[in-house]
């Protein structure tokens, strides 16, 4: 569960600039409301992934106490991916929303909660 | 540099050198920032997923070099393989369950003897494909089933065996450098004046040539001198390892494994102690870890030859430079 909403919460978290591995961490617990909590070596494999679609680049580098830090920005790619993103999963959570409320309703030809989520 | 920060850097042993290249100095400083105050060792969890998510990196490689090496990795294992299963097929042979292959076998001797220099006169790069790994597993088995008990021909079947290993194992970043293609050249030379060696003094000491007829490789086992050699070939296989994921390790390796190969030719030699019937398993660890021993010293004097990693940044400057 966690590894899949870390995508997303990683892209999320680069819409608002650019941002290092740590502060990457630090923000997709806050989030994600601590339900994602990635160990270091699984985020570099999601950035890591995210590169090779195209969706991050690198922004710059700092040395911070003799520490080597790499700012990652979200490309073009990856901020229309990221709104397609928010869009179906709006869609998918609205639906859910719906649903959990009347948990018990038979099915209904014609329901909006039945609708097919646009690709 | 702190027991954290160094135990951090063993773990990403897990992960390809050229990703390290690129990533290590990041990924370190992340896992410092994310350490406790006081914090002396790495948690379970995070030990547990860096070595998974390297093994990951490794298996799914970017660029060629990395899937260069990965492949690499798994020619060792499947080179490891191919031993065991040539020592099974002697021990059947040696209970009639096998008593004609001579021609498999004959092929399997000579084949690699043209197939080797031929392949790297032409492409130095075939090391990188499947055909070195091929080459090197036919070396391996015609060491085992050859049908000869001449002392030069399995000399030279030696050397070419340590070739191909060393060939096979040569991490991919190096291959195109003249000088490193010197040493691997070289470390087949001292390789065969070893075999040679090795296979002059066994027979002095035992005053007997190797009678493949009456080889019976598992019949006495477990025989504590069995186990002996079986845990040397244990070493070898590790050190091999070690030395495709970490060169560095090399030294460590050729440390350990050049005083087992003495034990190992030492308890051989000892007719009392350990008998005949057993050569080809001493064989065979011999072998892996006479290959073992000049994968490890090529590598190490490769290493000075190796120009530093490109400089990406003014910070990676920095870095190396602190």
């Amino acid at each position: 569960m966690s590894i899949d909403l870390l995508r997303p919460a990683l892209l999320a978290s680069l819409a608002s600039g650019p941002q290092h591995g740590y502060g990457l961490l630090r923000d997709v617990e806050t989030l994600t409301g601590g339900r994602v909590s990635p160990r270091v070596g699984s985020l570099y494999r999601v950035l890591d992934s995210l590169e090779r679609d195209g969706l991050i680049v690198d922004d710059h580098e700092e040395v911070v106490d003799g520490r080597l830090r790499r700012y990652y920005r979200l490309s073009p790619q990856g901020r229309t991916e990221l709104a397609d993103l928010v869009d179906t999963m709006s869609r998918v959570s609205s639906l859910a929303r719906k649903r959990l409320r009347v948990p018990t309703r038979e099915p209904d030809v014609g329901d909006p909660g039945h609708a097919v989520i646009p690709a | 540099m702190s027991p954290l920060e160094r135990a951090y850097r063993m773990l990403m042993v897990a992960y390809p050198r050229s990703y390290l290249d690129r990533r290590e100095e990041e990924i370190v400083a992340t896992l410092l920032e994310t350490a406790s105050p006081g914090q002396t060792r790495p948690t379970v969890r995070d030990a547990v997923d860096l070595v998974r998510s390297g093994v990951v990196v490794r298996a799914n490689g970017q660029g060629r070099e990395a899937r260069c090496a990965g492949r690499s990795w798994a020619a060792a294992m499947a080179t490891f393989v191919v031993a065991m299963v040539a020592t099974l097929v002697v021990a059947m042979r040696s209970r009639g369950f096998w008593s004609d292959v001579s021609a498999a076998s004959i092929v399997a001797l000579w084949a690699p003897l043209i197939l080797i220099p031929v392949a790297y006169v032409v492409r130095p790069a075939i090391i990188c494909n499947s055909a070195g790994r091929v080459i090197a597993a036919m070396g391996m088995v015609g060491v085992v089933v050859g049908p000869d008990s001449s002392m030069v021909q399995r000399s030279v079947m030696g050397s070419l065996v340590v070739l191909a290993g060393v060939i096979t194992l040569a991490p991919a970043k190096q291959v195109q450098k003249r000088t490193y293609t010197a040493t691997r050249w070289a470390a087949m030379v001292i390789g065969a004046i070893a075999g040679a060696g090795l296979a002059v003094r066994r027979t002095a000491a035992t005053g007997t040539v190797y009678d493949r007829g009456a080889t019976n490789v598992w019949g006495a086992l477990p025989h504590p001198p069995s186990l002996v050699v079986s845990a040397l070939l244990a070493i070898a296989f590790v050190g091999l390892i070690l030395c495709m994921i970490k060169p560095a390790a090399a030294i460590a390796v050729g440390l350990v494994a050049v005083p087992s190969t003495i034990i190992g030719v030492q308890m051989s030699s000892d007719a009392t102690f350990f008998t005949l019937q057993r050569t080809t398993l001493v064989e065979l660890t011999t072998g892996c870890l006479v290959a073992a021993s000049l994968v490890a010293i090529g590598t190490t004097v490769s290493l000075r030859e190796m120009p530093i990693p490109p400089a990406g940044s003014e910070a990676r400057a920095t870095l190396t430079g602190r």
